[in-house]
């Protein structure tokens, strides 16, 4: 059998010794900022993985649609007309025009700018000009619009993959869904998207995002330590990493997970007021799933490749109650050192009008491209692609450091006796929620 | 296009008083001197930039009525503020350096139910454009905007009541979203 080396010899050799690297904890600079490795991944990963499109709370009326990105490709997320949600790729069969021209509205139909040819909100062909003078015999069953080949509604949350052969979502998921869930599935009517999302072009790699959401907790003292003296944040989440109140969940099928938690037998519910709390319950989770929420500060994790969650309670101000609010983000690449932010603010369906605009406050007051805490992660992001697209690292070989609680680098064994899925880690002390996020990418990479 | 009321336009004194407020609030933003900067709001002060979205003319301005870059008040501005007095808020240590352009201004009396006891509400609309400059990049981040303002004048005091500036970009080209407009 040959090598995936010999079988793509353009590729930089680094890439497959990456396995090796990574069971050593370590990592070559250049994934974070390398032309070749970028358009791999737009290919490999992108094109094949499933990746998040929207939710459906965006577009609740037949005809509503949300122009979305699946790597740097545009499709349109809609509901048809007959009431179905779907991602259709923004591209008009003819040749080639934009369908959709804007971020989002209601429309019985798109049609292209260019020639005219037109379709129904189901992506089904609607209308060419001169069909009977020029496309008698044109089958319009055949030149819909193109749909991604499969997509997944998670309990609101849609996803689509363009890989004609890939699992089912609940497979690529895997065992990850016990977690996804508590974030998605306390209350009965499940979770609803705040507002239109946040925008914003970071200078920094698509992964460096996804890693630091599935638990590089001891980023936190340091990155954040502007907000974490005032008043706004639990102590017990402020003094992460720590060995009393952090978790972390690894290897759960290639997903992973950071946990900050109260004590046993206290209650947090990520501070939702007692109006939200008291709809949560066990219609569709299990009681070990709410024991976790319960005692929940912070959940914060990423199903790979680069959909992230954070479900935590924070005040925008010193003289308010916290608030529980979920944001969900897309790390959407646009370039080998440079992403767009995307990123939403949810609350459950049952919390009250006015709870949903003190949880949107919130939110946006700290994770947004103005809030308190995402601010100075994406200044610092930059760096690790800055670094990593150095002549002189490449030169060097350099490779970044995740041994942190590798093995006998760490002082701590995994629970035996957790009751969800996948490794945990009974602290927030270690690296191994980005060691399995980028053994996923390198499995994604090295697949041909 | 609505016409022009004279009737409903300021005197040249309000007209210049509010332009000297609105200088100097640039004046003391480009500094960043917020602390003094968050002198110059109402307590009540209703500070707000929405997510501005893409639309086809017929989806209307694309002005969110839901969503925002920021959505402030008092409480929320001043920890703000306070997080970056800290060396440790990356976002803004080293500083960037602001520079604020305030221009067409246009000044209007408020509708009487906005007037609090002893104060009186002017509407005061101005564009703005933002130029930023970080590190060592030599091109700067603009931001442009409308600013449809209320001012609050007691006497010879004027206070920044009400603020929404409408962007002109929807995706924002920049790390941080960590100043003021």
């Amino acid at each position: 059998m040959s090598s995936p080396k010999s079988l793509d010899p353009d590729l930089p050799d680094f890439l497959f010794d990456i396995e090796e690297d990574l069971r050593q904890g370590l990592l070559p600079a250049q994934i974070y900022n390398n032309q070749k490795i970028y358009e791999l991944e737009m290919r490999r990963i992108f094109a094949r993985c499933w990746v998040f499109i929207g939710h459906e709370t965006e577009i609740p009326n037949p005809g509503d649609y949300a122009s979305r990105k699946i790597g740097e490709d545009p499709f349109i997320f809609v509901r048809g007309e007959d009431g179905v949600i779907r991602v259709l790729f923004n591209g008009c069969r003819h040749r080639g025009g934009q369908v959709c021209l804007d971020e989002s509205g209601n429309a019985d139909s798109f049609t292209c700018p260019l020639h005219g040819w037109s379709y129904k909100t189901s992506g089904e062909l609607e209308g060419v000009p001169s069909k009977s003078e020029g496309y008698r015999k044109l089958d319009f069953k055949d030149w819909g619009l193109i749909s991604a080949p499969h997509t997944a509604n998670y309990h609101g949350l849609v996803f689509a993959s363009l890989d004609p052969d890939a699992k089912p979502f609940e497979d690529y998921l895997g065992k990850f869904r016990w977690y996804l869930d508590i974030q998605l599935l306390l209350t009965k009517g499940g979770m609803e998207i705040l507002g239109e999302p946040h925008r914003w072009v970071v200078n920094a790699n698509w992964k460096s995002g996804a890693e630091n959401f599935t638990g590089d907790s001891s980023h936190t003292p340091m990155t954040h330590r502007s907000i974490l003296g005032l008043k706004i944040i639990n102590p017990a989440v402020a003094n992460s990493p720590n060995k009393k109140h952090g978790l972390h969940v690894h290897d759960c099928d290639g997903h992973a997970i950071s946990i900050r938690q109260l004590e046993p037998g206290k209650t947090a519910f990520w501070d939702y007021p007692e109006e939200v709390t008291r709809h949560f319950g066990t219609q569709s989770l299990s009681q070990d799933q709410v024991d976790l929420a319960a005692r929940g500060l912070v959940h914060d994790g990423t199903v790979f490749p680069n959909f992230s969650f954070i479900h935590i309670g924070l005040s925008d101000s010193e003289d308010k109650a916290p608030a529980g609010f979920l944001s969900v983000r897309v790390w959407q690449p646009r370039g080998a050192g440079k992403m767009e932010i995307w990123s939403w603010i949810l609350a459950p369906k049952e919390a009250s009008d006015s709870y949903k605009r003190r949880a949107y406050r919130v939110g946006m007051s700290s994770f947004s491209p103005s809030g308190s805490f995402e601010q100075d992660d994406v200044v610092l992001w930059p760096m690790v692609a800055r670094t990593g697209g150095t002549v002189f690292a490449d030169k060097v070989r350099m490779k970044y450091n995740f041994q942190m609680g590798l093995r006998d680098m760490g002082s701590t064994p995994p629970m035996t006796d957790f009751p969800g899925p996948g490794e945990v880690m009974p602290t927030a002390v270690g690296e191994c929620g980005p060691r399995t996020f980028h053994r996923s990418w390198h499995r994604w990479m090295t697949r041909a | 296009m609505k016409k022009l009321d004279i009737n409903q336009t300021a005197d040249d004194r309000i007209e210049k008083e509010c332009t000297a407020f609105l200088y100097r609030e640039a004046e003391l933003l480009d500094a960043w001197e917020l602390h003094a900067w968050l002198k110059l709001l109402t307590p009540d002060i209703d500070y707000r930039i929405p997510v501005r979205t893409t639309r086809m003319k017929k989806n209307g301005d694309g002005i969110s009525k839901r969503a925002f870059i920021l959505e402030e008040d008092m409480g929320s501005l001043t920890l703000r503020v306070k997080r970056l007095d800290s060396d440790y808020a990356w976002s803004e240590n080293p500083r960037s350096r602001t520079r604020r352009m305030v221009a067409n201004i246009r000044v209007s009396p408020c509708a009487a139910e906005g007037e609090t006891a002893g104060a009186k509400l002017w509407q005061v609309r101005s564009n703005v454009a933002v130029y930023i400059h970080r590190g060592d990049e030599a091109q700067p981040v603009v931001l442009t905007g409308e600013r449809q303002d209320q001012l609050q004048q007691s006497g010879a005091t004027w206070l920044l009541h009400k603020r929404l500036v409408l962007l002109d970009t929807t995706v924002l080209g920049m790390d941080a979203f960590s100043i003021f407009i």
